[in-house]
């Protein structure tokens, strides 16, 4: 850069035209800046292929545009389940993911000591779900354990105090949803 | 003479003030003073300001014992996790995610899978700033794993090679350099700078055992050996190890990369162009032997 600067003032005193400054005021590793590529010639020479079986190749490599629809088979070895259950089957229902998986989560918070179970997603009458998910609860553990929950209608969040991840989801999955 | 002297002394000790407790004090240095307190508050803060929250529901990192040297640093120990910063990383990918991904339709089993087609899932990624090396392919969900597929991993353990070869796939375990991670990872990206495609490097020093043993399935070992450790593998975990050659997908099974190679098919020195939808190849002979060598 110093040494542009210093070219360039010799050059203003020598009275050399504006036009070859201009040039001088480059700023490498810039876009503008970068060389505009000349003809073919210049370059080393190559061949162009267009041949469909060598582009094929390149094709696989481009990631997909869309999450592709999952097939419907149930016995699947990954044990994952489609959705069976119709909208308006329940009063209430559970949409899958964008990428078809059961919105069910565990939030670890205040350093590892809360767990809190959230379900997302709830469509139609949360407050059925919840009741429906507490007496199925309230059954695996027996009627001494309580089970908290928070309701958010909104945005349709249930949320459930304790880690019952997978009890959640078998229950969902039994039910279709 | 020791009359007179007595007689001094006597006088002396009767002018003298008696001894009392008022006038006992300690000999030059029996008493050592305290150390001085470092820092603003006399090392009693221990960095955490005056009362309230942030001097009680603080929680410092394990280990440590506010200015004492800790438990851990006090005796000298066997440095386990030594240079761990600058060795190299694979992050796992399970089976069980894997026949997740087959089952979901993320993955294309027809073809070759390797690290682009597990990154282009948007579901697996590494980082090959963190040190990440490639994906390693760890054994949990073998006995659930049921698809048959061509696989290229970075790491991979003695049962998730078993799982595979027992569903009649193959596995091979190929090292990538830096520069070749950053291309693999997300090819259009590359595609889109309008380079040729650079040499794959061999692995270093302490690498290149691990990717030229048979029985880690390396891409630099005998192709004949390691035919013979896919049979001493079946015999060691009991399956009938199944035939490649009889099988309908033969050709995408024993699909493979060059040594130099990182894309299947795509040799190094190419141009592609995603616009024209063209690929350009050099002509020169220089150029040529450059990229194969």
């Amino acid at each position: 850069m110093a040494v542009r600067i210093l070219f360039k003032n010799a050059m203003l005193r020598s009275g050399i035209s504006l036009r070859l400054n201009s040039l001088i005021y480059k700023r490498d590793s810039s876009y503008r800046s970068s060389p505009i590529a000349q003809d073919s010639s210049c370059y080393a020479k190559y061949e162009v292929s267009s041949s469909p079986e060598e582009w094929k190749f390149v094709e696989r490599l481009l990631p997909l545009t869309t999450i592709p629809t999952p097939s419907d088979r149930k016995d699947l070895p990954s044990g994952w389940q489609p959705q069976t259950a119709t909208f308006g089957k329940y009063p209430y229902f559970v949409h899958r993911t964008r990428n078809h998986m059961l919105p069910v989560y565990l939030k670890v918070s205040m350093r590892g000591t809360r767990r809190i179970t959230q379900i997302n997603n709830v469509d139609g009458n949360i407050w059925m779900l919840e009741e429906a998910i507490k007496k199925y609860l309230m059954r695996v553990y027996g009627d001494k354990k309580i089970i908290a929950t928070k309701v958010h209608e909104v945005c349709g969040h249930l949320c459930i105090h304790g880690d019952h991840v997978s009890r959640v989801k078998e229950w969902l999955l039994k039910k279709g949803l | 003479m020791t009359s007179f002297t007595n007689k001094y002394v006597l006088n002396l000790l009767r002018n003298l003030p008696r001894l009392s407790i008022s006038n006992l004090r300690n000999n030059d240095g029996a008493v050592k003073k305290n150390k001085r307190g470092r820092a603003q508050h006399g090392g009693d803060k221990h960095g955490h300001g005056n009362k309230g929250s942030k001097a009680r529901q603080n929680f410092m990192r394990p280990g440590y014992e506010t200015g004492n040297t800790p438990f851990y640093m006090k005796f000298p120990r066997e440095q386990y996790y030594k240079d761990h910063h600058v060795k190299r990383q694979y992050p796992p990918l399970s089976l069980t995610t894997l026949q997740k991904m087959i089952d979901l339709n993320r993955i294309d089993i027809s073809k070759p899978i390797d690290l682009s087609v597990l990154c282009n899932t948007g579901l697996y990624n590494i980082n090959p700033e963190d040190k990440h090396f490639g994906v390693n392919l760890i054994d949990e969900g073998a006995d659930n794993f049921k698809a048959k597929i061509n696989v290229e991993v970075q790491w991979a353990s003695e049962p998730t090679i078993a799982a595979i070869e027992r569903n009649g796939g193959v596995i091979t375990t190929s090292f990538f350099d830096v520069n070749s991670l950053f291309i693999l990872i997300n090819p259009k990206k590359f595609f889109q700078r309008g380079e040729a495609i650079p040499r794959r490097m061999i692995p270093p020093d302490d690498a290149i055992l691990y990717y030229s043993s048979a029985a880690n399935r390396g891409y630099l070992a005998d192709p004949e050996k390691i035919s013979w450790e896919r049979f001493v593998l079946a015999q060691k975990y009991g399956y009938k190890l199944p035939k490649i050659e009889d099988d309908p997908d033969y050709d995408m099974l024993v699909s493979r990369k060059d040594q130099r190679q990182i894309f299947y098919g795509l040799e190094p020195g190419w141009v592609v162009n995603l616009k024209d939808k063209v690929i350009l190849k050099p002509i020169d002979p220089q150029l040529k032997e450059f990229y194969r060598s």
